[in-house]
């Protein structure tokens, strides 16, 4: 069965919250072709050291040729997102499906590994 | 015949006119009538024309609490604004005036003040409003001799009498209401293609683009018309602006940055490699004009303000400039 990790992002994506961003998935990416969900619904603010948390975020799922998408996208993160152009790297990479069960997280845990049941990536012609 | 002005303003926290459900009216914290569009606000262009008319130059009351009123009614609470108001036109009646012209800056409208006087006089009316449909402009010309017969009752007291016999002068032409920073990125946009008469401040250095003076563009800068940059702005390498947008004044665009169907107002710095699209950007605030939303932006690194010292640097760059090239 085939997992993913979904990251919450706080609200003020800034050095701090970098730093544990890439503790924490230093320590769930460990298998190869990671699926990871980037969680904004909570995202508010960024700065130049959470853009640059969210670059090295995407270029480790890149680098074990895995899987990223955004869910919870709030009118704000997507304004921050496309203002940094991370949105256009962020559809570079393949998208896949997955159920998740509703669950309480941590206020301290930014990355949760989550059981998927059906885990789809698209078919690439 | 002289005119006397007097134009009303409300400025800071405004919370009967702060954030509704279509957008603010104001945008970090300033009425929409005082930010610059195409190189002047609301404000100023209303100032012009009013001095352009023969008028005395006109005064300036600010409301800070509520909504300005150009007309106080009888009613109004006495209030600081409404002595000031009461103040303003007393000075004006005293003084000599024959017709007072009484505005609240809100909407732009290519209203022409000479043929609305011409109405008010052939009229022979006291009081003329002026209204787009059944919308009033704000706008209204009272003729002085209706305010000398005050008496002592307070110049609201006698204009609020007057109001069921006044004229209507019935306009047709643009009209923005400058309700919400949608409106605002909207003029800005018809200024630029022309749709209304609000004209840039600048040279039209070729058909649809606009600079200010002492404008730096980098020479790899790209441009799609129309654009305004306004003047002292400086705009970096690998830039590219575009799709009828407007950098206003004392701006700084950083390298590789690319400002598309945007406005960037006065004392704006953009970061580095940033894409601003259908936007309002001021220091520190950003509005996205179709999710509408308002965001602040805490790094001065990606959206900020522009150093005091930026028209000392501009004129030096300028110099550097022209030094090589000769």
């Amino acid at each position: 069965m085939s997992s993913a990790v979904v990251v919450k992002l706080p609200e003020a994506m800034n050095a701090k919250n970098a730093r544990r961003l890439g503790r924490e998935l230093k320590t769930k990416l460990g298998g190869n072709s990671p699926f990871v969900v980037l969680d904004l619904s909570h995202m508010k603010s960024i700065d130049v050291s959470g853009v640059e948390g969210l670059l090295r975020c995407m270029s480790e799922v890149a680098k074990q040729d895995g899987a990223l998408q955004l869910s919870g996208l709030s009118p704000e993160a997507a304004t921050l997102l496309e203002l940094t152009r991370l949105d256009k790297l962020m559809q570079k990479f393949p998208g896949f499906s997955i159920e998740t069960p509703a669950f309480e997280m941590a206020p301290e845990t930014i990355a949760e590994e989550v059981e998927a049941d059906a885990v789809q990536l698209p078919v690439v012609a | 015949m002289n005119i006397g002005a007097i134009l009303t303003l409300a400025s800071g926290q405004n919370e009967s006119e702060a954030s509704d459900s279509s957008g603010s009216k104001q945008f970090g914290w300033r009425s929409l009538g005082t930010i610059d569009v195409l190189g002047a606000s609301l404000l100023q262009r209303t100032q012009r024309k009013l001095e352009h008319l023969g008028s005395l130059s006109p005064r300036v009351l600010t409301e800070s609490n509520g909504p300005s009123q150009f007309l106080p009614s009888r009613s109004s609470r006495s209030t600081a604004f409404v002595e000031e108001w009461e103040r303003a036109v007393a000075e004006l009646v005293h003084g000599g005036a024959d017709i007072l012209i009484l505005g609240r800056i809100s909407a732009y409208t290519d209203i022409d003040y000479t043929e609305l006087l011409q109405y008010h006089a052939a009229s022979e009316s006291l009081l003329t409003q002026a209204y787009a449909g059944k919308e009033s402009l704000d706008v209204a010309v009272v003729s002085a001799k209706l305010l000398r017969s005050a008496n002592g009752a307070g110049y609201r007291s006698t204009l609020s009498s007057a109001i069921p016999q006044q004229k209507r002068f019935c306009y047709s032409g643009y009209v923005n209401w400058l309700r919400n920073v949608q409106d605002l990125h909207t003029l800005m946009q018809d200024a630029l293609y022309q749709r209304c008469g609000l004209q840039p401040v600048g040279r039209e250095v070729s058909p649809g683009v606009w600079l200010g003076e002492s404008v730096v563009l980098d020479p790899t800068v790209l441009m799609s018309y129309p654009v305004y940059i306004g003047a002292r702005s400086r705009v970096g390498s690998g830039c590219r602006v575009a799709s009828a947008s407007s950098i206003e004044r004392d701006c700084h665009i950083d390298c590789g940055t690319t400002v598309r169907d945007s406005l960037v107002l006065p004392q704006t710095y953009i970061g580095l490699g940033l894409e601003l699209s259908r936007a309002v950007a001021g220091p520190k605030v950003l509005f996205h004009v179709d999710r509408n939303v308002e965001v602040n932006i805490r790094d001065a690194r990606l959206i900020g303000r522009t150093s005091r010292s930026l028209p000392f640097l501009s004129s030096m760059a300028s110099l550097i400039t022209d030094r090589w090239s000769q």
